[in-house]
């Protein structure tokens, strides 16, 4: 700890003109540190703002030093004191004097001459110290290391209530003579008569002296340069995770080798419970087999879900490298965490995970699908789309019996991904769901394949009685992809519906939809019909061929 | 409210205590105590009470500083927590009450009585810390005791004007403490007070940087009873010396003497019998020992800091400072280890206090000077030749302690090494052949005779002093006018 032991500004009458002047600078100075060190966590190290407010410190602080000498402020609580006055007190409930507070600095002391590099460092280990808390270090740590010459601080631990003058004076009157040592000491003798042989006295000596040449003649020639390299070079969870590979394979008994693998586990979960999953991931690749099938127990995955939830902007990626070294078995369980991740980007990476390592356990994917919550079973459907393949197709399939419509729904859009003879049996199976959405967007996917019996599934739905009763929007989709499966061979059945007459009502907004409908075909027959409503008479048929052929036209030139 | 974890500070039941008693204490001044409201509070803080209770034995808790301390660790509170603190600080402040100590027998009927003998004290009519305790008393609430407030400024102020022997003492006592503390709590599975270690080694990284000499000399004071402690603070000021001389910087000074203070930490897992054994050990004592550098890499990394850079150090030295560059020492591993360098100064620093010592690895101390050949003739294979010259050159070829006979007949104890001439040192002269005298003399051998241009005194050899019966701690504690 750093004790200030210069002397204060010249203290004066406290309400005398000066002392108020001097008081109103230190106030200026200590709200520009305080609006320089919000600056500095606030803003990042491109913003020019935090170098502008430092600058602008720095210039008013060297002003007060110069004329007033150091400038000592003592913190206590929230506020910062001059003098005993009260100069600053933080706006919000974590402030710059809190902070200070909750590390146990109770005293800043700038000293006369301080450089800019020097303020810089300061607020540095400021930043430091309140925005990466997971070292552990506190504020005083790091000013000391810092060893700032400027900028002093003291700061309280639990020292000062170590009463050291009693403790030497006990361990002084508890110090016992060495075993051996006696009262009575023959210095005659000792002076007189070496305790060795003289040659063993000449030998000693000269051993000493060689010594002391040694010393002397190396100290330009040892490799330090090299001793502090290597010293520089420590990673320390590197150095940690080996030293615990050692332990255990040199550890014979189980016992043993069970605790040593207890503190391999127990530094995983502080890293998940940090949200450091770079740090966990490296720890789970070192983890002995056992160990490391534990890391997929239930309790754990909710830890791993937690920390995810808690840490907005973790690194993710970090996250997926941890999943990739977690043993197959974990893979149920991470299907279930689904279900428990909160943010959207992180299910979006665990299904993405789950994507890659499902492809060589579907099943275990698809168990997920009976999971009670029906949002699990609904990313699993995505997951299993995207997986692909018969056996996803198959889950799939009984996804489609699922008694959530948001999981169904899920089930089509994925099987719509896959495209194999199983996925279009599965979708023209969906065709008779009972929700209209799902049905609907099943028939877009088969249409999209022009998937021949959708053709005739769609001419029988056209010619059912209760057509002209669907909503719009599905009789719509059922047009266009009668039109885009069976092309000009849906024009017998269109040519009815277009052609009956009908000014109003639900009669004419068939017509239209059927008129419009003809953009998905793309045979020279149907373009041909299209043509010749473009020169019919009515307006509004006639537009509407003009919009079908417009459209066609753009249909063609995507394709 | 949520607890901030913070291994570094007091346990989070400290803050999650404060927070409750400040709330008992509001609403002891609002309810009576048969309130339903009351009742509530009453019970969560008695819960977080016995809890503290059962973790600690004994709960103290002390406003000190503008701060809380529970049993002399600090409290790092959360946000939230501070209005908390703040309320309980002020309070106490008004009744004159430094600190409040509850026993372990403190139940929750003693609980109630003090939160309302705090309330019935009335600060406007002057009453204070002698009225609580009168009702605390009357109402039988003999577990919880109250302190009057400690003024600790003056404390604070204090080393400033203590000289460099003075200060390197009280920076010397202070680590034993904290060593004690730390050892006595590892021992007992509580959690270390890692800011408190950190602040002593950073104390003793300042001093070594002022006046190492001042710490050498009180290395040599063996103290036969707190070995323990004193072997793990002597290490760390040699493994630091040798560190500045290697132009390590300050943050690397700070973790090389963190790692050595608790290089021996795996000895708190063995049997205190087995520690303090006076006989030779027999091979499954051995077998035993060895495995304390396994224990002290498994102790250390038990203490959940997993991104503490100089934990991982300690983590390292704990486990490497007994292993050798030939492959022999221990632990015995299956693959071939390489100490890193702060393992190797400190497995020197750890040999030069065992040999003089002679606690464990050899029964019979040794003096410095010899403790240091003996090194220097294992150095290919034990120890790293330049390290161990590092040493040498901060602690001399006649290290501080060593006592010497003088081609005068003369007696001395090395007090001070010469940097510029390691085979000069600063003696004080205790006897001569006639016997010892009365008043010691400070001698610098490296001072030529004014007439003759030589020293007048030279080294005629380095004595035994166990052999002859020599106390040389009692020989250090004399100093010369």
């Amino acid at each position: 700890m750093n004790v200030v032991d210069s002397p204060q500004t010249t203290p004066q009458p406290k309400d005398s003109p000066e002392a108020r002047a001097a008081l109103a600078r230190v106030r200026e100075v200590v709200g520009c540190l305080d609006k320089t060190v919000k600056a500095f966590l606030l803003y990042p190290p491109s913003n020019p703002l935090p170098a502008q407010f430092k600058a602008e410190l720095h210039g008013m602080m060297t002003s007060l030093l110069d004329e007033q000498g150091e400038l000592e402020l003592s913190i206590r609580g929230d506020a910062f004191y001059f003098a005993e006055e009260k100069v600053r007190k933080d706006a919000g409930a974590d402030g710059f004097a809190a902070s200070l507070t909750r590390d146990g600095i109770v005293k800043l002391t700038f000293r006369p001459g301080l450089a800019i590099e020097e303020l810089d460092r300061f607020l540095e280990v400021i930043k430091k110290a309140v925005k990466d808390r997971l070292g552990g270090d506190d504020l005083a740590t790091l000013l000391w290391e810092a060893s700032l010459k400027g900028i002093e601080y003291e700061a309280v631990g639990g020292l000062e209530a170590v009463d050291y003058e009693a403790a030497e004076r006990s361990r002084a009157a508890r110090r016992a003579p060495r075993p051996g040592t006696s009262a009575r000491v023959d210095y005659a003798a000792i002076a007189g008569s070496p305790d060795g042989a003289a040659g063993a006295q000449t030998s000693a000596m000269a051993r000493s002296r060689r010594m002391a040449a040694l010393v002397e003649s190396a100290s330009g020639a040892l490799p330090l340069d090299v001793l502090r390299g290597e010293a520089a070079q420590f990673d320390p969870l590197d150095s940690t995770l080996r030293i615990l590979g050692d332990i255990l394979d040199a550890e014979e008994a189980p016992a043993e080798f069970r605790r040593t693998c207890d503190v391999m586990d127990d530094l995983y979960d502080r890293f998940i419970a940090q949200a450091d999953f770079h740090s966990a991931r490296r720890v789970c690749a070192a983890l002995p087999e056992d160990s490391r099938r534990r890391t997929s127990d239930e309790r754990r995955i909710e830890q791993l879900c937690g920390a995810l939830n808690a840490s907005d902007g973790c690194d993710l990626d970090a996250c997926r490298r941890l999943l990739s070294e977690m043993p197959e078995q974990a893979l149920p369980g991470l299907v279930a965490a689904l279900g428990l991740l909160e943010r959207r980007a992180a299910r979006d990476m665990f299904c993405g995970f789950l994507v890659e390592r499902g492809a060589k356990d579907v099943d275990a994917v698809a168990a997920g699908l009976s999971d009670a919550r029906w949002y699990v079973a609904r990313n699993v459907a995505i997951v299993l789309g995207r997986i692909g393949g018969a056996r996803a197709c198959e889950h799939l399939a009984k996804a489609l019996r699922h008694a959530d419509e948001r999981v169904r729904r899920e089930a089509v859009a994925a099987l719509a991904r896959v495209d194999s003879e199983e996925s279009r049996g599965q979708l023209r199976k969906a065709l008779r769901d009972g929700s209209s959405e799902l049905r609907l967007r099943a028939l877009n996917a088969l249409s999209g394949r022009r998937d021949a019996e959708s053709g005739e599934a769609a001419a029988r739905r056209v010619r059912e009685a209760d057509f002209p009763r669907l909503g719009a929007e599905e009789r719509q989709d059922w047009l266009r992809a009668l039109v885009r499966i069976k092309g000009d061979a849906a024009l017998p059945l269109l040519r009815p519906l277009i052609e009956r007459w009908g000014l109003w009502g639900a009669r004419r907004r068939l017509r239209l939809e059927a008129v419009a409908a003809l953009a998905e075909g793309s045979g020279p027959e149907t373009a041909a019909y299209l043509q010749g409503l473009a020169a019919a008479r009515g307006k509004a048929l006639r537009d509407a061929a003009v919009q079908a052929q417009q459209k066609a036209r753009v249909n063609r030139g995507r394709s | 409210m949520a607890i901030e974890q913070d291994s570094a500070a007091a346990a989070p039941i400290a803050a999650q205590l404060v927070h409750d008693l400040h709330v008992l204490i509001k609403a002891a001044a609002v309810y009576g105590p048969n309130n339903a409201g009351y009742l509530q509070h009453s019970a969560r803080a008695g819960e977080t009470l016995r809890e503290a209770l059962k973790d600690e034995g004994a709960v103290q808790l002390e406003s000190r500083d503008e701060q809380l301390f529970f049993n002399r660790l600090r409290i790092r509170f959360p946000t939230e927590g501070t209005a908390g603190a703040r309320f309980l600080m002020d309070e106490l402040r008004r009744r004159g009450v430094g600190a409040v100590e509850f026993a372990s027998a403190c139940d929750q009927a003693q609980l109630d009585a003090f939160a309302f003998a705090f309330n019935a004290v009335q600060t406007r009519k002057g009453e204070g810390l002698d009225k609580l305790s009168a009702l605390l008393r009357a109402a039988g609430a003999a577990a919880v005791e109250v302190r009057k407030i400690v003024e600790t400024e003056e404390a604070r102020a204090a080393p400033a004007a203590l000289d460099d022997a003075s200060a390197a003492k009280k920076t010397f006592t202070r680590a034993l403490c904290v060593v004690e503390d730390i050892m006595a709590r590892a021992r007992e599975g509580q959690p270390v007070d890692f800011v408190q270690a950190k602040r002593v080694v950073h104390g003793l990284v300042d001093r070594v940087l002022e006046d190492e000499q001042a710490l050498f000399e009180l290395t040599a004071l063996r103290d036969y009873d707190e070995y323990t402690y004193a072997h793990c603070v002597n290490v760390c000021v040699y493994s630091v010396a040798v560190g500045v001389r290697l132009g390590l910087e300050r943050a690397q000074l700070a973790e090389l003497g963190f790692g050595a203070l608790f290089h021996d930490i795996g000895k708190v897992k063995l049997p205190l019998a087995l520690i303090n054994k006076p006989d030779e050990f027999d091979d499954s004592e051995w077998e035993a020992m060895r495995r304390h550098p396994v224990l002290g890499a498994r102790e250390l990394l038990g203490m959940r800091r997993p991104h503490d850079r100089a934990l991982a150090r300690a983590v390292s030295m704990a486990f490497e400072h007994h292993l050798k560059a030939d492959g022999s020492g221990y632990p015995r591993l299956r693959r071939a280890r390489r100490q890193g360098v702060f393992s190797r100064i400190c497995a020197l620093a750890d040999s030069f206090d065992a040999l003089t010592s002679g606690r464990v690895y050899t029964r019979k101390p040794l003096s410095p000077d010899e403790a240091l050949r003996r090194m220097a003739e294992d150095a290919d294979v034990a120890y790293d030749p330049a390290l161990l010259l590092l040493l040498i050159a901060a602690v001399g070829v006649f290290p501080i302690g060593t006592v010497l006979a003088l081609d005068t007949g003369e007696l001395g104890i090395v007090r001070r090494n010469n940097p510029g001439d390691l085979l000069r040192p600063v003696l004080e002269v205790f006897a001569d052949a006639d016997g010892e005298r009365a008043a010691v003399e400070a001698v610098d051998l490296s001072a030529s005779d004014a007439r003759t241009g030589r020293p007048p005194r030279a080294i005629q050899r380095a004595v035994d002093p166990h052999a002859c019966g020599l106390d040389v701690g009692a020989l250090l504690a004399r100093r010369s006018p």
